[in-house]
């Protein structure tokens, strides 16, 4: 945790875990303004429960996100739900920053991802992104540390096959 | 060795995920804002502040009642109360003539609340967004520097159109 964010500056928290939190939360909840909707509902529910209980980690963030999805999506019409997400999966709003020139490689990175199962593709944003262990991934979502880094070893094993040809 | 995997990793991990806009910022602005304030009425600070509109709204009803009906400037058929006429009688003052003079006026936001999401047309949904609001004016009497402060509670609701994809 920077120093900032343990004198009640959420904003440099914000800015540690806002690209974060948006990218996990695009992975519960493929409609962007949703996973807006989403991250600022979490964030703030954070930051409330952490002005009462300062020793909170900011793993709990990605808790809240997962839960407050789920809980979103219940409440959502199951029709516009579905229609959201298969507009965000044919579609497919950008996940990274890039430059003109990478833009190819982006949008191939973005459309490998999005073609692993949802299961290994939390776990491995949460990881590499997230800068999350396994045991608080395991944490976060619910399930042992190892099935979290089974299922991380079989995106990457996946990913590869998908993106071997730029990497190597 | 060199694992592939490890390069896999590494050339996932070199993309930067996409920063949330300000307007997302902004809305976790104006609820932690929000949060924080009554966190700190919480540890008891703000208690004062927060009854502090009340406390000065009596108050000026109080001096209203004591002191408006025998002033020069407030010569009214029936003596007001502050709640009721505070704006046409201080209207009637006439500036430059040992009249009231506005000399500060604020709004002060208390709460922000979003009330989640409505249809108010059949296709175009709104995000619904309720304000409270303390307005606040402040008139001072040059004569003799006799000053009335008045304080307004209010509650403003904002709807915001939401596109649907």
């Amino acid at each position: 945790m920077r120093p900032g964010q343990q004198d009640g500056d959420w904003r440099a928290l914000w800015a540690d875990y806002g690209p974060k939190l948006l990218l996990f939360a695009r992975q519960q909840t493929p409609e962007l303004g949703a996973a807006e909707d989403v991250v600022q509902e979490a964030f703030v529910r954070y930051w409330k429960s952490r002005q009462k209980s300062p020793e909170l980690t900011p793993t709990l963030l990605f808790t809240l996100v997962k839960r407050i999805a789920i809980d979103y999506a219940r409440k959502s019409a199951a029709r516009r739900w579905r229609e959201a997400e298969a507009q965000a999966q044919n579609e497919g709003e950008a996940y990274f920053e890039d430059s003109f020139a990478e833009r190819d490689r982006r949008e191939l990175v973005e459309a490998s991802l999005r073609a692993l199962p949802a299961s290994q593709r939390e776990v491995l944003v949460l990881k590499l992104w997230g800068d999350l262990t396994f045991d608080e991934i395991g944490k976060a979502l619910d399930i042992s540390p190892n099935t979290a880094a089974s299922r991380y070893r079989y995106a990457l094993n996946q990913l590869r096959g998908l993106l071997a040809p730029a990497v190597s | 060795m060199n694992d592939p995997l490890d390069e896999l990793e590494a050339e996932l991990k070199r993309w930067q995920p996409l920063a949330p806009g300000p307007a997302l910022e902004a809305r976790i602005a104006a609820k932690v804002d929000v949060t924080e304030a009554r966190a700190a009425r919480a540890l008891g600070l703000p208690r004062r502040f927060w009854w502090a509109p009340l406390g000065m709204a009596a108050a000026v009803a109080l001096m209203a009642l004591v002191w408006l009906p025998g002033h020069q400037a407030f010569k009214l058929a029936s003596p007001p109360t502050v709640a009721k006429q505070p704006t046409p009688a201080l209207n009637r003052a006439r500036p430059g003539a040992g009249g009231y003079r506005p000399v500060r006026r604020a709004d002060y936001l208390l709460d922000a609340r979003d009330d989640g999401i409505i249809y108010a047309s059949a296709t175009t949904p709104f995000r619904k967004i309720k304000y409270q609001v303390l307005s606040t004016s402040q008139w001072r009497d040059e004569a003799d520097n006799a000053t009335v402060q008045v304080l307004v509670p209010r509650e403003n609701t904002v709807l915001i159109p939401m596109n649907v994809y």
